[in-house]
């Protein structure tokens, strides 16, 4: 079992203490506990009999038809969560992030691990049920779903699948949350953990999709400053560990045409998440955890200028 | 503008252009691989750059592609040459100024002619050459001719001469101008200053050779054109009396030198001062005909056709000669009176020769008595007529002097010629002895001998040659008037030079004999000109053939004095019959021209006319013994200059009116600065 293996304990025991850490630190200092997704929809209307509350006689009804009616309320007291982790090949570049993994020093997909691990235990904290979609990636996580469920063994089961997972092969983030959707029995939240590193063309008429399903949608957009600001020193073969054709590029030069072609996309992919309700959250794997995730978790607006600025 | 190459094989190193093209299409890639996570960035950004960087590309291509070709282009040594005069005028230390002064010249211009231009532009020259420059000048109006004997520093009196220019009516003689000044040079190096309007189709042409002679000898020939721009000009170009004898018309051809279509009015002017004026069509560059009909008497001497146009008055009037136009000019001596029309030749000859009664103009016969021979005048008579006169022999002497003079004699045989009374005297006149009447056939039978076709080559039948000869065939005659010196096969031993048989009768009898005697011809009809011997006036043929025996026998008669036609500027000689008088030469204005004399039994006599019209020759105050009709050259009246001077010059040594720049510096700046810009945007293109 892989679980056994010395190695993938030891991250599994990292991913949780960085989680516990993160979300600790986030909840520290009286914030209070917000249930993220917990609403009370209304359900039906039925006659009114004696014994009924009155403060649930639908006064409106009344008023217009002359009828006693009763509203009545569905309450939901869970809400299915899933996280969407891309773990494509070009989630192993990337040199800035402060959370080592073994063997993955620093690139993006070490801190998307530590990003999902953390929500993940975030969320089995706040009670809810949460489920695990892997989009791309090799070794035994490659292409796993977990549907949702709360308690400790979940949280369990979903650290072991991302301490085994490797960053490998095509995340095809559309064909992923295409098949997300008929999973979801109820109204959930779906958060996607991804470098977006797919023309937008090709994966948000699937996130539009969940958008129409009511699906709250949360986009943890996973950037390496030193590749976005082509921090390079000597002109190279670039080349994508997805494959492709390698491109001759010379940084000093191309740095300033790559940041107007980078604020472009960004401007294109908030516009296109916030036309379908869902949410964005820059998470630069030089700065702390809590950086992207205190917005979702306090519940403050994250600051996409500032750290535009930072690029 | 030309441009040559002095090193024309250098050309070939543009072949290294391949150079920066094959280093642009190699080149290098990094050879390191560095994995990176945002490939779809840097491709957008490739894709965008991509537009951008090919045209960048192909700047750069472009700027060291050039630099190369210009740096070959230095190596080839380009030079860029075009119409120009040395930077300054006087160089070489020594200049002629040749300035025409002929009868174009005269063209108006702003207020002043051709010639006043060139003469200021020649006295400017004059004032910007640099001190001590040695000048001469030459005139080619008429006949070049060098106002300075050698080339002179002293400008004063080169200065004064042309402030006093006056126009010639002569031709321009630029070829002569040109040998002057290689003259003037003396084999040194000078420069030519030719200030002409380059007028006359052949004026440049002629002075090719000269032109080339002068440029080997180290003359810098430098045109200064002075034309009007568009050329204008109408002259009259011909004018001339017509073919009608009596009450005829005068042909004028009149020619338009302009660049527009125009209509001018033209005035003949006869010699008894009458006017006549037609107008004329004229097109562009082109000329017309036009006759204007003279009266039916009309004095004869030089007449006048003049074109109103003010561009070039100097050429408007043409001078020519008009002979004597009256109705009296053909005298018919009757010597055989009919009782009835049928024996009557002057009959037949009157309606031959006037069959509108000369109403319509033609000839109007003056019918006479052999006694009316006695009023026979050269002035008032071109052609006699003696129809079957008995004896002429009284009026011998002065028949002999008419013809001489250019008078036309007819005899015409007839029941009344005997040899006695001509053949002796007048030897002189008649172009063979007469001897008895010969009948070809029997007299009282009907019909006769035809005439045998006419040779048309002949002067007197050229007018029938195309129709109307077999006509003559029908002329058929039973009798003829035997001729001493001719048998009936041709010529015998006897015969005279100057006699000739214009046509015979079938069987070869002679029908019709010439003598020339000097100016004037005798013709012998040996049939009559009635029905007596034969059927001629009857036939079709009579009438044209009478008229042309007038108009053939009359062509040379001008009355008694001699014409002559000269050009101003031309030495014209004329040969006059008789020696030994004193004479005198009249000009169109009055004055005595000089002229030169060759005595002997003629009067050779030269003139250089220096104006145009009527010149006439006198003895003390009798009548003209020679009238002269001098006109302007007609060359000069075409101002269109159809090949330029500065062409002309350029054709035999280019370097002569052209400037010239090297431009290999230039080419090798342009060059380097393209390697400049190149390394700057590759610099550009590389960050």
């Amino acid at each position: 079992m892989i679980l056994w293996d010395p190695n993938v304990l030891a991250r599994v025991r990292r991913l949780h203490l960085l989680a516990v850490q993160t979300v600790e630190g986030l909840l520290h200092g009286g914030h209070k506990s917000r249930r993220v997704g917990a609403n009370v929809e209304f359900a039906d209307y039925k006659d009114y009999s004696p014994g009924d509350s009155l403060r649930d006689l639908d006064w409106k009804v009344l008023a217009r038809s002359d009828r006693l009616v009763v509203r009545r309320y569905e309450v939901e007291t869970e809400l299915q969560c899933v996280l969407v982790l891309d773990a494509s090949g070009d989630l192993s570049t990337g040199q800035g992030s402060p959370y080592a993994m073994p063997e993955l020093e620093g690139n993006k997909f070490g801190y998307s691990l530590v990003l999902t691990a953390t929500l993940a235990y975030y969320l089995i904290k706040q009670q809810e049920p949460v489920g695990l979609l892997v989009l791309g990636g090799s070794g035994p996580g490659a292409g796993v779903y977990l549907p949702a469920r709360g308690g400790g063994t979940q949280l369990a089961r979903i650290f072991a699948q991302l301490a085994t997972l490797r960053p490998g092969g095509v995340a095809r983030i559309g064909e992923g949350l295409n098949t997300l959707g008929p999973r979801l029995r109820r109204r959930g939240l779906v958060a996607l953990i991804s470098d977006l590193m797919e023309e937008p063309e090709g994966w948000m008429p699937s996130l539009a999709a969940l958008s129409r399903r009511r699906t709250d949608l949360a986009v943890f957009h996973v950037m390496d400053r030193r590749e976005l600001t082509l921090d390079y020193e000597r002109p190279a073969l670039y080349f994508s560990p997805e494959g492709g054709e390698a491109l001759p590029i010379d940084p000093a030069g191309a740095a300033p045409e790559l940041r107007a072609v980078l604020n472009a996309w960004l401007v294109e992919l908030r516009g296109g998440l916030a036309e379908h309700r869902g949410r964005y959250y820059p998470s630069w794997t030089d700065l702390p955890l809590h950086a992207a995730l205190a917005p979702m978790i306090t519940g403050r607006r994250a600051m996409p200028d500032r750290d535009l600025g930072a690029v | 503008m030309n441009l040559g190459l002095l090193a024309p094989l250098a050309l070939a190193l543009g072949a290294l252009a391949i150079g920066p093209i094959l280093a642009h299409l190699a080149q290098q890639r990094p050879s390191e691989r560095v994995p990176f996570g945002a490939m779809m960035l840097l491709r957008r950004m490739v894709k965008r750059l991509e537009k951008r960087r090919r045209l960048k590309d192909r700047a750069l291509l472009a700027l060291r592609v050039l630099a190369l070709l210009l740096a070959v282009l230095a190596a080839a040594q380009p030079q860029l040459s075009w119409p120009g005069d040395p930077a300054t005028i006087g160089g070489l230390g020594r200049v002629v100024l040749i300035v025409d002064d002929s009868l174009s010249m005269s063209q108006r211009d702003a207020g002043g002619t051709l010639l006043t231009r060139a003469r200021d532009h020649a006295l400017a020259t004059l004032d910007q050459l640099p001190p001590g420059t040695l000048v001469g000048l030459v005139l080619i109006g008429g006949e070049a001719r060098q106002l300075t004997p050698t080339l002179t520093a002293e400008t004063g009196p080169i200065r004064d001469a042309l402030v006093n220019l006056q126009p010639s009516y002569g031709r321009t003689d630029l070829e002569g101008g040109l040998r002057e000044a290689r003259a003037l040079l003396t084999g040194e190096r000078g420069e030519v200053l030719v200030y002409t309007d380059e007028a006359g189709p052949t004026t440049i042409s002629e002075a090719q050779g000269e032109l080339a002679r002068l440029v080997e000898r180290g003359g810098v020939v430098l045109p200064r054109p002075t034309r009007n721009d568009p050329p204008a000009n109408l002259t009259v170009l011909d004018a001339r009396y017509g073919d009608g004898l009596e009450g005829g018309s005068v042909s004028l051809r009149v020619a338009n030198y302009g660049a527009e279509d125009v209509e001018a009015a033209v005035t003949v002017g006869l010699p008894d001062g009458s006017e006549i004026t037609a107008f004329v069509e004229l097109p562009a560059g082109g000329e017309a005909e036009e006759r204007v009909t003279v009266p039916p008497t009309v004095p004869g001497g030089v007449a006048w056709a003049r074109v109103i146009d003010a561009a070039l008055e100097a050429d408007n009037t043409r001078f020519f000669h008009l002979p004597r136009v009256g109705a009296s000019r053909v005298m018919v001596v009757d010597g055989d009176p009919g009782s009835t029309p049928v024996r009557s030749e002057v009959y037949f000859l009157e309606r031959a020769l006037a069959p509108w009664g000369g109403a319509r103009g033609g000839v109007l016969p003056q019918v006479v008595a052999p006694s009316g021979l006695a009023a026979l005048s050269a002035e008032e008579h071109q052609v006699v007529f003696l129809a079957n006169v008995a004896d002429p022999s009284p009026w011998a002497g002065q028949l002999l002097d008419f013809v001489r003079g250019g008078g036309g004699v007819i005899f015409s045989a007839g029941d009344n010629l005997t040899a006695e009374r001509y053949n002796e005297p007048l030897r002189a006149l008649m172009p063979a002895p007469l001897e008895r009447p010969r009948d070809l056939i029997d007299l009282t039978a009907s019909g006769g001998v035809p005439l045998d076709l006419p040779d048309p080559s002949l002067e007197l039948f050229e007018a029938f040659a195309e129709e109307g000869r077999q006509a003559f065939r029908r002329v058929t005659t039973r009798r003829v008037m035997g001729l001493g010196a001719f048998n009936e096969t041709g010529w015998t031993e006897s015969s005279q030079d100057g006699v000739r048989v214009l046509m015979r009768f079938e069987g070869g009898a002679p029908a019709l004999v010439e003598r020339r005697i000097g100016r004037g011809r005798v013709l012998l009809w040996t049939s009559t000109f009635d029905l007596g011997w034969g059927g001629a006036p009857l036939q079709a043929v009579f009438l044209p053939f009478t008229q042309r025996l007038v108009a053939y026998l009359g062509g040379e008669s001008a009355g008694g004095a001699v014409r002559a036609e000269g050009v101003v500027g031309e030495v014209t000689s004329l040969r006059l019959p008789f020696g030994g008088l004193t004479l005198r030469l009249t000009g169109p204005d009055g004055a005595d021209v000089p002229m030169e004399t060759v005595l002997g039994e003629q009067t050779e006599l030269s003139f250089l006319p220096r104006l145009p019209g009527a010149y006439s020759v006198q003895v003390g105050d009798e009548p003209p013994v020679a009238l002269i009709a001098v006109n302007t050259p007609a060359e000069e009246s075409d101002v269109r200059a159809p090949q330029p001077l500065t062409a002309a010059a350029a054709a035999i040594d280019p370097a002569l009116t052209e400037r010239r720049v090297r431009l290999g510096p230039w080419a090798l700046g342009l060059a380097l600065t393209f390697l400049l810009a190149q390394s700057l945007l590759a610099r550009r293109e590389a960050s």
